[in-house]
């Protein structure tokens, strides 16, 4: 029912879905008592920095997200309720690039963890600085072309 | 960082090479005889030795080892070089290049009497010794050396001087055709003993001092088995030995070859300047570079059958797509709705139009239906005149944009299969009741979009010999086109679908996909086949600001900050996200359209809505580049999304046991070359746009007058766009709805 409800609505291109999450991937999805569970990592493509993680499911004070990387430094931090009832966020400042395993519990202070995943953090975005030359090699290239356009201009290229 | 650049430089410059080898060999014996085989090996030997010294270990050791360094100076100034000119690259490097870059762009500059004198001076034997004695004297000065150690930029200025001085030196000593020798042969000899004086000084210099010259290497300490000191008496010897070989033995066969009976080194062609009718007269049309003389290629293309295929084809892809998107689940990375035409198909196509013309709307399976129903139903109704212009094609493209942004539409499945099916719908309701490709030409958004990328592209369909269309009688080239394209008139990519219906009914076979100067056209703007003056055509311009300002809202909407500011704005506001994500997107293009109008206000030399057009037209090439960087990134970041997607759909058929990895949903890390290789493309945009500008505003002032002070204040519009597109490339892109699920 639901559906056929959807098909006609996007039929008439008035109700094409809204986005459900603001961005980022769905890392994880599972059963948590009884109901449907997903950990939505954002930005979607991961750098160095701010990671956010967002638990959507069934969910009790004191829910926690550990990453953990290969040298076995870890960083955590507890979720907390955004929008929605179903949904807690913590977004961690991950340091180095390369795989991180992520522990993220609901359950505050129980003993099981629920969510277990890995992540694949790329290099941080560079400074201007450091990529100054493909920055501004418009300014070469832009003296070229207009050398090359007045030169035509003056004496067109039979 | 640097080996993908290096490589990627290496790949451009043999494939040029190679192609203007081979032309030059098949043009007279004489090319063949001087233009050998070995010739090719030298260029090629030469490029492998600066991968070895810039892409391979010996520049990761050159870090940590003063040996490896010195290994590594020693390739790039001493080994590419002579290799390089050995090849004897001008020439190859020419006729390799297309016909219309060497008439346009390189022919013009060549011959300009400021680029011949400047390149008399520098390429003097006297200039080139001390540029070379300059270079490897003060790199190796330890302030300067430590400097380029610790800071990449100088690093890379190190690198780039030394070459360049390794180049400027050698070509008096290999004299590659055709050059012209400037001092008595004699004299080189002298010249090779004073520079390889310069080396010994700073190898003696690096054998004999009593401790460690560069500090940097004591620093670090690495599992290398040598110590510092070591390590400099090595590079020493490095410098001294087979360095001092390579000045040597150039100078004794120069000696030998003065004091032997002529002829014993073989006979040499006499040198002479490039000819500049090489670079400027018509070539016939069998030298021009057509996609439709490739082998197997050429003849499916020009095959009616075979691109009908084509595109049934691709309408079969495409409903299986659709059909997921219906019953496959509502969760956008993992379905073939979601992903394929959002991520793939765009990046590709942005790709695939700039490299080789509008071959997206030559492939579009939206017009399958029209080709095969029209066997029956022949439509006999004209467009309705007033609608005959772009701005049911801009409205659409305006609704479109807002759509996409204020419903996430590649979020969702269902809107995906819904857009489908309504393009489809409309495309065959349309084409079957109006004669000609009316749906491409005046309605269709997507198909506006990428005639105006096409606008940039390096290839074009147009008639090859104007010379044969002046003799023909029958002009079945606009019998055949739907968009009522004149072949011999025609102008540009824009309004062309590369249907190559005119390829197939031209009786001559005159017609080919071609390469030309891309843009070019836009800074013409002049009269053509279908849309008459560019130049005159507001709609066309108002096309093109939304075309660009659309590329930057569209980019914008997916990152971090902006995407903040907007949910921040809608809460304050109290309205829904959508309501204010669409605002945003018409604030957007107003803003561009009034930004254009005020550089327009600003500038002089024909009516306004003229400079208005021009302009615009102006800003495509900018355009363009913030498309191809935003689908460009979208491809590189998602495109396991596709494997995710099909093995969801190979799992759900029960072809497959193992469910998908729902991790390679969307997205892998983006690799440390993108965003260098997104302000690359931007840069190459901005260049190209104001390059259009400056000659589109030429055309429309007189001779005596400045054209450089009615370019500036459109030129700083245009660098206000490009700063904004550059900020974009600095965000996080937040991609909305990529996440594509709800509990
Ligand atoms: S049919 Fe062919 S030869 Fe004749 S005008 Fe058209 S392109 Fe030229
Ligand atoms: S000129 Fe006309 S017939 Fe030829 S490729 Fe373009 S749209 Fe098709």
């Amino acid at each position: 029912m639901k559906r056929t409800h959807a098909i006609a609505c996007t039929a008439m291109l008035l109700a094409a879905t809204p986005a459900l999450a603001d961005g980022g991937v769905v890392a994880w999805t599972g059963e948590r008592l009884d109901a449907r569970a997903a950990v939505i990592v954002s930005p979607a493509s991961m750098r160095v920095g701010a990671v956010e993680f967002a638990w959507i499911g069934p969910w009790r004070a004191g829910a926690i997200v550990v990453a953990t990387d290969q040298h076995g430094h870890t960083v955590s931090a507890l979720l907390t309720q955004v929008a929605f009832d179903t949904e807690v966020r913590a977004t961690l400042e991950l340091p180095t690039e390369g795989v991180w395993n992520i522990a993220l519990d609901p359950d505050g202070a129980e003993p099981a963890v629920s969510a277990v995943f890995p992540i694949t953090l790329g290099a941080a975005l560079p400074a201007w600085t450091a990529v100054w030359p493909q920055l501004f090699a418009w300014l070469p290239l832009c003296a070229i072309g207009l050398f090359a356009a007045r030169r035509v201009r003056r004496a067109p290229v039979v | 960082m640097n080996a993908p650049w290096v490589l990627a430089a290496c790949i451009v410059s043999c494939a040029i090479y190679a192609r203007g080898w081979h032309a030059l060999r098949m043009k007279s014996d004489v090319s063949r005889a001087r233009f050998g085989v070995w010739r090719l090996c030298a260029f090629l030997a030469g490029w492998s030795a600066l991968l070895v010294a810039l892409a391979s270990p010996i520049d990761a050791a050159a870090e940590r080892m003063l040996s490896a360094h010195m290994v590594q100076h020693l390739v790039l100034a001493m080994i590419a070089p002579p290799l390089m000119w050995l090849a004897s690259p001008a020439m190859p490097m020419l006729f390799g290049t297309p016909r219309a870059f060497r008439r346009s762009i390189v022919g013009p500059i060549l011959a300009a009497p400021s680029v011949r004198a400047v390149l008399r001076v520098v390429t003097h034997p006297i200039t080139a010794l001390v540029l070379m004695s300059c270079a490897t004297l003060a790199w190796h000065v330890p302030a300067a050396y430590i400097a380029a150690l610790q800071d990449p930029t100088m690093h890379r200025l190190e690198h780039f001087t030394m070459f360049a001085a390794g180049l400027l030196f050698w070509m008096p000593v290999i004299e590659p055709f055709p050059y012209r020798r400037r001092v008595v042969r004699l004299l080189m000899v002298p010249y090779l003993v004073v520079a390889d004086l310069a080396n010994t000084l700073v190898a003696a210099y690096l054998a004999f001092a009593g401790g460690v010259v560069y500090p940097w290497y004591e620093s670090i300490s690495t599992a290398r088995g040598l110590d510092a000191l070591q390590d400099q008496h090595l590079a020493a010897g490095i410098m001294w030995i087979p360095g001092s070989a390579v000045y040597l033995v150039p100078a004794v066969v120069i000696t030998a070859s003065h004091f032997l009976p002529r002829g014993s080194f073989g006979v040499r062609a006499k040198p002479r300047t490039i000819s500049l009718t090489v670079l400027s007269t018509k070539t016939p049309r069998e030298t021009q570079s057509d996609l439709l003389r490739i082998p197997l290629l050429g003849t499916l293309l020009r095959s009616s059958r075979a691109r009908l295929a084509l595109r049934l084809l691709l309408l079969a892809v495409a409903l299986l797509i659709a059909l997921d998107g219906v019953i496959g689940p509502q969760d956008a990375p993992m379905n073939l709705a979601g992903t394929l035409p959002w991520t793939h198909w765009r990046g590709v196509a942005v790709i695939a139009i700039l490299a080789l013309g509008n071959v997206a709307c030559m492939a579009c399976p939206l017009i399958a239906p029209r080709s095969v129903l029209r066997r029956w139903i022949r439509p006999t109704r004209a467009w309705p005149a007033a609608l005959r212009s772009k701005y049911l094609a801009v409205s659409l493209i305006v609704l479109w944009l807002v759509l996409y942004e204020a419903f996430d539409l590649w979020a969702s499945p269902l809107a995906a299969v819904a857009v489908l099916g309504a393009f489809l719908l409309t495309a065959t309701a349309i084409d079957l009741l109006f004669e000609g490709a009316s749906f491409c030409r005046y309605v269709c958004p997507i198909g506006q979009y990428q005639m105006m990328l096409s606008t940039v592209s390096v290839r074009e369909v147009r008639a090859l010999d104007p010379e044969v269309c002046a003799r023909c009688e029958t002009h079945d080239c606009l019998k055949a086109c739907g968009l009522g394209l004149f072949m011999p008139k025609k102008q540009g990519n824009l309004d062309c679908t590369s249907c190559l219906d005119c390829v197939s009914a031209c009786p001559h076979g005159n017609i080919g996909i071609v390469t030309v100067v891309p843009a070019l056209d836009l800074a013409r703007a002049q009269w053509r086949s279908g849309l008459g003056t560019l130049a005159a055509r507001t709609d066309v311009g108002v096309l093109a600001v939304v075309f660009t300002a659309g590329a930057i809202a569209n980019a914008a909407g997916m990152t971090a900050p902006i995407v903040a500011i907007l949910d921040e704005r809608s809460a304050q506001l109290a309205v829904a996200s959508w309501c204010m994500q669409g605002a945003f997107v018409v604030v957007a293009l107003s803003g561009g359209i009034a930004l254009i109008a005020l550089a327009a206000l600003a500038t002089r030399g024909a009516q306004f809505a003229q400079r208005f057009t021009r302009i615009a037209l102006a800003t495509i090439p900018l355009g363009a580049s913030v498309w191809l960087y935003h689908f460009g990134f979208h491809l590189v970041t998602g495109w396991p999304t596709a494997e995710a997607s099909s093995r969801r759909v190979l799992h759900d058929l029960a072809l497959i046991a193992d469910e998908p990895d729902r991790i390679m949903s969307c997205c892998v890390a983006a690799p440390e070359w993108l965003v260098p290789a997104q302000l690359l493309a931007l840069s190459c945009g901005l260049s190209a746009s104001l390059a259009v500008l400056w000659w589109s505003i030429a055309r429309i002032s007189a001779l005596n007058a400045s054209v450089t002070l009615r370019w500036i204040t459109p030129a700083l519009v245009l660098i206000a766009l490009w700063a904004a597109a550059a900020w974009i490339v600095f965000q996080p892109m937040e991609m909305r709805g990529t996440a594509g699920f709800g509990p």
